[in-house]
């Protein structure tokens, strides 16, 4: 069993975690072998599978929220620096 | 990768949803929009079908136009037809019932919510998953709470 990888990023887009990037989220995270999670830490929400968009619309989140990404698989470290990579793009 | 069709009472909502589920899927899925039923006159007055306005429907839905649309655009990977309310839902039945069984039997009509299901399944249908996949995904948006509200 691999290891769980976690971070944390807070959301910088004034519309938060709207559709499209949550689609782009969902997008990217089936690109990756490994499970990949995520949770809204300032709503203190249940974890949410990464490649669903129905389970990422749950997350509700908005700008500042926290969000903590967690990924296991061969690839955890790639898919949680994708994932990263986007919502930091996102934010610029 | 399957194909989307949105049967709406309304020409606008149709178009409307369409265009909010283009937005979630890559440009190779097709979605095709069918809203409304053309005003009295208009067929007669000649005007092809291809370049009537808006305001050339009125409201309604019908179950030739659905059945020429996905013969038109049917794919073996399947149909999933999403609709809102009532007769949209029986015309889309009467179009299934009047194809050929092994085009029907690709052909799916969802119970889906249709803005939120159009959504999902265009993500899901995106991802190249398949008709009974992407169905469950957008059913599945019926049982989740838009508003969170603290127990009671």
């Amino acid at each position: 069993m691999s290891e769980t990888l976690c971070v944390r990023i807070t959301l910088n887009h004034p519309q938060g975690l709207h559709l499209r990037v949550g689609k782009d989220l969902v997008t990217v995270a089936n690109r990756f072998a490994a499970q990949i999670s995520l949770r809204n830490v300032t709503r203190e929400s249940p974890l949410v599978d990464a490649k669903s968009i129905l389970q990422l619309m749950q997350l509700q989140a908005r700008q500042g929220h926290v969000l903590k990404i967690s990924a296991a698989g061969p690839d955890a470290q790639a898919a949680l620096d994708a994932m990263c990579a986007l919502l930091e793009a996102e934010a610029a | 990768m399957i194909t989307l069709l949105i049967v709406s009472h309304s020409y606008e909502v149709a178009q409307g949803v369409r265009r909010l589920a283009a937005q979630m899927a890559p440009p190779e899925l097709a979605i095709v929009a069918l809203g409304g039923v053309p005003e009295d006159g208009v067929l007669e007055d000649g005007v092809p079908e291809d370049s009537m306005a808006p305001a050339d429907y009125g409201l309604g839905s019908d179950a030739t136009a659905i059945l020429a649309a996905i013969e038109e655009h049917w794919t073996p990977a399947g149909v999933l037809i999403l609709v809102d309310l009532g007769s949209a839902v029986m015309n889309a039945e009467t179009a299934l019932d009047l194809l050929p069984p092994e085009t029907a039997a690709a052909c799916c009509i969802s119970n889906a919510p249709l803005v939120e299901g159009a959504i999902v399944a265009a993500v899901e249908a995106g991802l190249g998953h398949d008709l009974c996949q992407v169905n469950a995904a957008a059913e599945a948006v019926a049982h989740v709470a838009k508003v969170q509200r603290p127990p009671v």
